[in-house]
């Protein structure tokens, strides 16, 4: 049996904060963003703040009638990459299985583990106590036998829960839980699963394995294993850097609908997806626009290009082109996203042309600028285009997920 | 309308024009084909307006007419039991009653009316005219054909660039990586010219008119072009596209040349390619005194072949698309391969070493 950790920081951001300044620890820290900026929502509240019925995702204004003594701090991502990094390298000295999930969990694989730190449950609550100690952030344990179970247990005790699920519990613990509790069932598949009649993890598990398969195709499957408490996925240390696709998008400072406008925001978004997807070192063969109008009804087409690129200038080509054909120019726009999947590795050369030489030269031109930017930063060139000294710029939302966020 | 034909012939001419049927068009008459016996032939004729054939043959009848029938007519008439083919017309309703061994058709035919009219060759329209045989002309076609561009994007390259000079004419084709240029001869006089005649209607060229060395009557007007082998004639709409100048790119100079066997090229290519995936199927090619030395990775592994052949000149290493390569050792009729190098990041040229007029161009792949 493998021995499989799932460490989880609890209220992560808030914690981040509450380290760096001391006069606001034991107090409620609220890290939201700008609401003049319609980022007005709460990303993490301390679990001080939680108390007075404050949660995740809630707007702002709702939160300061919660908790009006509540602290309101903007985002620090560099901050809390900063503690993910540090907190990644005190899980590797135990194994270097260590496979993050996102910015603030990840998982273990202790099995080989036991002559130099003993147990799973000793690793587990001594690197519990360390991050606590040498970081001094929360953090909760879960310890299994998979990776499914693990992450199922600890997200059952927070905060600093320290809690075993073991395939022999499942039909005791795992079984009577919400199947909305459960790890690979989203906001999508958890309506779907009520409406087949399955309210609970173990309803789930009764169903046959067929009629799962033929209503969510493989996901059915999968679904099928894990309510049984069985994933035999491997703890894959690499798995956050096979990236499957690169996107930005951002929720604008006011709506627009001016040609002009969308251009120049497609522009920037197109320009930082470019900058990624050249760091990674790959090209891409879709590219794909995101957009929310002013009624929150959102849209997403791609396009798959005839061949693969890492210009910046063909992906916002790409994006225009798709917003022209796709959305009518009527409807006024509240976010745009770009991202850009189907990658494969940059280390193919480039296929010299006959009578087209723009395309060389627009990548030795990239090459160049990203060049500059690495060494001076990302803000040392600019394109004219993108200048413009009265409207600040607006903030982007963060990078979308990276890789496909299901455990499944 | 009322005939009877044999089977297989009847089949054999069906399957021709078949792949002129649109599979689906705008136009419901288009998707059929259309028959028309004068009382002594029948000519069958489909297009989908890019591309329109027509076969005749001669066919006892008892009645003339006209008809346009679903196109479901060629797999009908293929599948058919006997040994010869009925077929009656009632031309009040185009009802066409089909009649085989034990088996009975009766298909809902169309009036012939709406069915586009087939180009003809008005004397006065007629910007060129040549003869070539047909045998010349599928080689050529066949040194050309491939190298053509997919990517609709560039429509100019989904094209074969037909030039007629005095007695010759002159093939050229690129996807803009490679290019391929060829002539054969022609019995041509007149002002000299071009045209860019769409790939994909030239292979229907290729196929149609068989390996018969009977001469093709070709006549470019307006924006057909239309040729004529025996009783098939082909009707392709031109490219209304500008074709960049080709002389101008093919390199005059050489820092070195290899002459090498095409069968044991093309097969170390081939096995290279095994390996050589992603995007550009790269394989370098070092080219010394006495020997290539070809080589290709991946993620699976790694190859390494060594060919003789015979050099002058500065050796080099040079990066190339394998399918590249492998496209045009297979239209290779000679023996020998002829490389021409012209420097590590430069245009390479393969030549055929029975047909002189056969050239080559690749571009390399930039490190």
């Amino acid at each position: 049996m493998r021995q499989i950790i799932h460490v989880d920081m609890n209220a992560f951001y808030a914690s981040c904060h509450q380290v760096t300044n001391p006069a606001w620890r034991g107090k409620p820290i609220l890290v939201a963003g700008d609401p003049r900026k319609r980022h007005g929502i709460i990303l993490t509240a301390s679990y001080e703040a939680r108390r007075c019925g404050v949660k995740t995702g809630i707007p702002v204004w709702q939160a300061r009638r919660l908790c009006p003594q509540g602290i309101f701090v903007p985002p620090d991502h560099r901050l809390y990459q900063d503690f993910s990094a540090q907190i990644l390298e005190l899980l590797k000295g135990y194994t270097p299985l260590v496979e993050p999930y996102s910015i603030d969990e990840a998982w273990l694989d202790v099995t080989g583990s036991g002559r130099l730190f003993g147990s799973a449950q000793e690793i587990g609550r001594d690197l519990q106590k360390r991050i606590g100690s040498e970081l001094g952030i929360p953090c909760s344990v879960g310890i299994s036998a998979n990776k499914f179970l693990a992450k199922m247990a600890s997200e059952r005790n927070k905060p600093c829960g320290f809690t075993e699920l073991f395939p022999r519990d499942v039909p005791e613990k795992l079984w009577p839980l919400p199947v909305g509790e459960m790890v690979g069932v989203g906001r999508k598949l958890s309506p779907a699963l009520t409406e087949m009649g399955v309210d609970t993890i173990g309803r789930l598990a009764s169903l046959p394995v067929q009629l799962l398969v033929s209503r969510f195709g493989v996901i059915g499957e999968a679904l099928h294993h894990l309510a049984h408490g069985r994933d035999d996925s491997p703890v894959d240390p690499t798995a956050m850097e096979t990236v499957k696709s690169v996107g930005h998008s951002i929720t604008l400072p006011k709506d627009i609908n001016n040609p002009e406008d969308v251009a120049r925001v497609l522009l920037d978004l197109s320009e930082r997806v470019g900058r990624r997807l050249r760091q990674g070192c790959n090209l891409a063969r879709t590219v794909t626009l995101t957009v929310k109008d002013q009624n929150f009804v959102s849209a997403t087409r791609s396009r798959t290009l005839p061949e693969p690129t890492g210009l910046t200038e063909v992906i916002y080509q790409t994006t225009v082109g798709v917003y022209r054909q796709c959305f009518e120019p009527w409807r006024k726009i509240r976010l745009l996203g770009v991202s850009v999947s189907n990658l494969i590795p940059d280390d193919a050369g480039y296929q010299l042309s006959l009578w087209d030489n723009s395309g060389e030269k627009l990548i030795s031109l990239s090459k160049t600028v990203d060049g500059i930017r690495d060494r001076y930063g990302d803000s040392a060139l600019l394109r004219a285009r993108l200048y413009n000294s009265k409207e600040k710029r607006g903030k982007l939302d963060g990078p979308v997920p990276e890789t496909d966020g299901d455990l499944v | 309308m009322r005939l009877s034909i044999p089977q297989s012939l009847l089949a054999e001419h069906l399957q021709a024009v078949a792949k002129a049927v649109p599979g689906k068009s705008a136009v419901s008459v288009l998707e059929g084909i259309l028959l028309e016996s004068n009382g002594e032939s029948l000519t069958i004729t489909a297009t989908n307006l890019e591309l329109g054939i027509r076969t005749s043959f001669s066919a006892a009848h008892e009645e003339p007419g006209k008809v346009v029938l679903p196109s479901k007519f060629i797999e009908i008439i293929r599948r058919l039991p006997g040994e010869s083919v009925q077929i009656c017309v009632h031309e009040e309703n185009f009802l066409t009653e089909i009649k085989s061994g034990q088996s009975e058709f009766q298909l809902y035919g169309l009036s012939a009316e709406e069915f586009p009219v087939f180009p003809e060759a008005t004397p006065d329209q007629i910007q060129f005219r040549f003869q070539v045989d047909a045998g010349s002309l599928k080689r050529a076609l066949k040194q050309t054909l491939f190298a053509v561009s997919h990517d609709e994007g560039k429509p100019a390259f989904t094209g074969v660039l037909f030039t007629f000079r005095e007695n010759t004419l002159f093939l050229a084709s690129s996807d803009t990586f490679r290019l391929a240029t060829t002539s054969c001869s022609i019995r041509f006089t007149g002002e000299e010219g071009s045209i860019l005649v769409p790939a994909k209607n030239l292979q229907e060229v290729v196929r149609i008119f068989g390996e018969d060395e009977k001469m093709i009557e070709g006549v470019v007007v307006q924006n057909q072009l239309l040729l004529t082998c025996g009783e098939k004639k082909v009707a392709s709409r031109l490219l209304d596209e500008n074709f960049p100048n080709v002389e101008r790119v093919i390199p005059k100079e050489f820092t070195g040349q290899a002459s090498v066997d095409v069968v044991p090229f093309l097969q170390a290519v081939e096995r290279a390619s095994l390996l050589s995936e992603g995007l550009n199927h790269i394989v370098r090619i070092s080219i010394g005194d006495g020997t290539m030395v070809i080589r290709a990775a991946s993620k699976y592994g790694k190859i390494q072949e060594t060919v003789a052949m015979q050099f002058e000149g500065d050796g080099l290493e040079i990066s190339l698309n394998t399918r590249f390569v492998i496209d045009m050792l297979k239209v290779c009729e000679g023996d020998q391969c002829i490389l021409k190098l012209t420097g590590p990041n430069k245009p390479c040229i393969l030549k055929d070493s029975i047909h002189e007029e056969y050239l080559y161009l690749v571009l390399p792949i930039k490190a």
